[in-house]
């Protein structure tokens, strides 16, 4: 309810000896002062401020959810700020729309694609700026169709101009999402994660463009949870936290990827959090050379009472373990094993028969059922428990309900009020109650904590370790470091679709070497 | 303990306040309206002869509106319903007059049910719309429904069956009107009581959802579809005894009548939300309408052109309820 509260669980240390930003004369091209930004109960950013100079790369590092992304999306338009001030070549403005940031020369390079699939790729790198302004002009084909080779060209990529969108690779989608930035001409480019998709080869052509451009006086703000990208690019580097930005600094012979770990972490003193004792050792569930796509080769065991991280960046297979564990997708290669028996679920019904509980991310797309009401919500993997004679007992029903509701602590007016009454932290309550209330050996949690208040995130803690006490065993799968940290026994750290760490009774301060890990940098553990 | 029973309270409190809530009763003031209205201008409107005549003429609508309800409830929707139905009474009455009054009805049905499960599985297997697959369906339906009949409709029914069925009373309610609402009952039960009816209305409010909960949402599908295809095999029953005769181009357009009703009656085209008392209500406003403007003398171009207002404003003051009421 309060975000405020989470001052008491991540307390701050100053590092002034970090935040020199260089001092510049000029205006810088663009300017955000004190922005704030607020999604129902996430802060996404507080006070976040940023300068960019013409000709420079700015690279802002941050963890997930940090608000990276979010800072970008205000500076394009996307979103307004709740408050703070924009202000380009030193003229305050107020970016109401992307067309408006277009005018004022900013460009955008997204992280989700925004390509309209089943047009071609003449027709995407014009899109909303069509030759011409109005909705019935006469659309210029051949001016564009010119154009569009130049750019393509400039960007060594080879397409057909007429293919649909659909046809293309992801990496050829991605590099066409900047030739569709650069055809603006910016005198702004922001770049939200563009290398995550993208191949070595193209990688070392984005990085040609990328110089040239800066060379050419672009302000480049360049948002990438790569360390190796700050040394080949950037000219400053930010890091984000918590939305807001602590430290900018130079990038110089002298910087080290320890700095900039110290940059990213270092800051959180918790509170403390007991583990169980370490569970017995008989892995109950094995996952063995397991393909999936996004998966090259995951092997990872659990034991039962077990709360097992696995962490990683957006893309780097983790999501796709998840599903293939839960039933969603079939793995092409490997084995996994529950209680010694061969497990390949080809529904996550059947993986619920063999006593695997899921509950996935994303809330509103993947979880709930908006229009119906709590109770139907918590009981949708569980009806059978309360038929009789192929009908289902209103009054059994909702004893349980309202049984299951009190114990899960969710905060309601009554087991028929819609779900979507409840605040976002209550409403993940009843998933986690959907989830276990077949009693599940393995449970994977994706994201559970995600966008919920600290209260009711710290009572989800609660309810994830009395259920491990009592034998469940859970596959955390988060993207919140901390977290995950203070939950696990133990945590994986994922890499291009491969285990590439593991670490024994995790504490925060371990924070630096699962960072490196999931981002790369070859560790010597 | 204390705790529990506080609950409990609220619980039957806010359940009272749903019930009470205005939204609810506007369609049955409105239905009363109507009949209060009708009968000040034409009196006849109450005679008995005219609520026998309105029960049998609503009873098709009816029974078509409740597998409809299934569809749209779990985010479908079912076009080749009458075509089904046409499909059921032609094959049905070809085999009464071989093998007998049983063995044809129960073509009837049968027939209704094959087409839904093919309906069903081109939707489940192949992940079609089922806008598109039953628009081709019914073209198909009613193409064969031509073929067994060389085009020509089925006169021949035997008398004992359109007696039965179509004119005959029983315990003092018209045999069609009875069918009817026992289909309503039946949909009733199945949509508000069972685990099925659970799983439809999960499927409509949020497919990923019930996927990720364990639901077996391509069979529940499934099951959906061959439900609305039951539906037309006994609407086919009714109707073709009500005519006594099986026409291949039976019933054409009520297929849209019948999303129109289950619209009107405030089941949500986008699934998840509804009732077969939506349904009820819903089939008895359009049903009413045509039936009130009848007997009030106006011209049946000036119908047609009534009921399309009423469907769209129907629609368009449940949508403004609905950003109301959130």
């Amino acid at each position: 309810m309060n975000f405020d509260a989470s001052d008491d669980y991540l307390v701050h240390r100053d590092r002034a000896e970090l935040s020199q930003p260089s001092a510049s004369d000029a205006a810088p091209v663009l300017q955000a002062t004190g922005i704030c930004r607020r999604f129902g109960f996430t802060q996404a950013l507080q006070n976040a401020s940023l300068t960019l100079q013409a000709g420079e790369v700015h690279i802002l590092l941050g963890e997930n959810g940090a608000g990276k992304s979010t800072l970008a999306k205000i500076m394009a338009g996307v979103y307004r700020p709740d408050a703070g001030t924009l202000s380009v070549n030193g003229q305050p403005v107020i970016i109401s729309s992307v067309k408006m940031a277009r005018q004022l020369g900013i460009a955008t390079v997204f992280q989700e694609l925004s390509l309209a699939t089943h047009l071609s790729v003449v027709d995407n790198l014009f899109l909303g700026c069509e030759a011409g302004r109005h909705s019935f002009t006469w659309l210029n084909r051949s001016r564009e169709r010119t154009l569009a080779r130049q750019v393509l060209e400039e960007l060594d990529i080879d397409i057909p101009l007429h293919l649909p969108v659909t046809a293309l690779a992801i990496a050829e989608k991605q590099m066409l999402e900047i030739a569709k930035a650069l055809l603006r001409q910016p005198r702004i480019l922001i770049m939200d994660e563009p290398t995550s998709t993208l191949t070595e080869r193209e990688k070392t052509r984005l990085f040609k463009i990328v110089q040239t451009l800066q060379s050419k006086g672009v302000g480049i703000l360049y948002v990438t949870h790569h360390l190796p990208e700050v040394f080949e690019l950037g000219t400053r580097v930010s890091a984000m936290l918590d939305g807001s930005i602590h430290h900018t600094i130079a990038v110089t012979d002298t910087l080290t990827e320890a700095t900039l770990l110290e940059m990213l972490t270092g800051r959180r003193i918790s509170i403390d959090m007991t583990r169980p004792a370490q569970p017995n050792t008989q892995p109950i569930f094995v996952v063995e050379d397991l393909h999936a796509p996004g998966c090259a080769g995951v092997n990872l065991h659990i034991t039962s009472g077990e709360i097992v991280g696995i962490y990683g960046v957006v893309g780097c297979g983790r999501e796709s373990l998840g599903r293939a564990i839960a039933g969603l997708i079939q793995p092409t290669r490997g084995t996994m094993t529950l209680l010694g028996q061969d497990y390949a679920p080809r529904h996550p019904q059947q993986a619920q028969s063999r006593g695997v509980g899921y509950m996935p991310m994303d809330r509103k797309e993947a979880g709930i059922l908006a229009e119906r009401s709590v109770q139907e919500n918590l009981n949708l993997s569980n009806l059978n428990a309360f038929t009789r004679l192929g009908l289902l007992s209103d009054r059994q029903e909702r004893t349980a309900t309202i049984q299951q509701l009190n114990r899960l602590r969710v905060r309601y007016s009554a087991p028929d009020a819609p779900i979507t009454r409840l605040s976002g932290g209550n409403q993940q309550k009843v998933l986690f109650g959907r989830a276990i209330v077949r009693a599940p050996r393995l449970l994977v949690m994706e994201d559970p904590t995600a966008g919920i208040d600290m209260g009711a995130k710290l009572e989800l803690h609660r309810q994830m370790q009395e259920l491990a006490e009592r034998g469940t065993s859970i596959l955390l799968l988060s993207s919140d470091l901390p977290e995950t940290l203070m939950l696990c026994n133990r945590v994986y750290s994922i890499y291009a679709g491969k285990i590439v760490d593991e670490l024994m009774n995790p504490n925060l301060q371990d924070e630096e070497r699962i960072l490196a890990a999931v981002l790369g940098r070859q560790t010597n553990v | 303990m204390k705790r529990e029973q506080k609950y409990r309270q609220i619980v039957r409190n806010q359940s009272l306040l749903s019930r009470l809530r205005i939204g609810q009763f506007v369609l049955p003031l409105f239905i009363l309206c109507l009949a209060i209205a009708t009968g000040l201008i034409e009196p006849r409107f109450w005679s008995n002869e005219n609520l026998l005549n309105l029960s049998r003429q609503l009873a098709t609508l009816m029974i078509l509106a409740v597998g409809q309800t299934l569809a749209v409830i779990s985010g479908g929707l079912d076009l080749s319903m009458t075509a089904a139905l046409a499909l059921s009474g032609v094959y049905g009455v070809l085999v009464m007059n071989k093998l007998g009054l049983a063995i044809g009805i129960l073509t009837m049905i049968l027939t209704g049910v094959i087409f839904g499960l093919v309906n069903g599985l081109i939707i489940t297997l192949f992940r079609v719309s089922p806008f598109i697959v039953t628009l081709g369906t019914a073209s198909i339906g009613r193409g064969l429904a031509l073929i067994a009949t060389a085009g020509l409709p089925l006169y021949d029914v035997p008398s004992s069956f359109s007696d039965r069925f179509g004119y005959g009373m029983f315990a003092g309610i018209p045999s069609p009107a009875l069918i009817a609402l026992l289909t309503l009952v039946a949909g009733h039960v199945l949509l508000r009581h069972t685990v099925f009816g659970r799983y439809v209305y999960a499927i409509g409010s949020n497919a990923r959802a019930a996927l990720n909960s364990g639901v077996n949402v391509q069979l529940q599908t499934l099951l959906v579809y061959v439900l609305t295809g039951t539906t037309a095999g006994i609407a086919a029953i009714v109707l073709t005894a009500w005519v006594s005769a099986a026409q291949p181009l039976a019933a054409s357009g009520l297929e849209l009548q019948a999303i129109a009703s289950v619209v009107v009656g405030g089941v949500a085209l986008t699934g998840g939300v509804g009732s077969m008392l939506n349904t009820f209500y819903g089939v008895l406003i359009l049903g009413m309408l045509s039936n009130s403007l009848n007997m009030i003398g106006v011209s049946s171009f000036m119908q047609t052109l009534v009921i399309g207002i009423v469907i769209v404003a129907a629609v368009v003051l449940d949508r403004i309820r609905q950003r109301h009421s959130l």
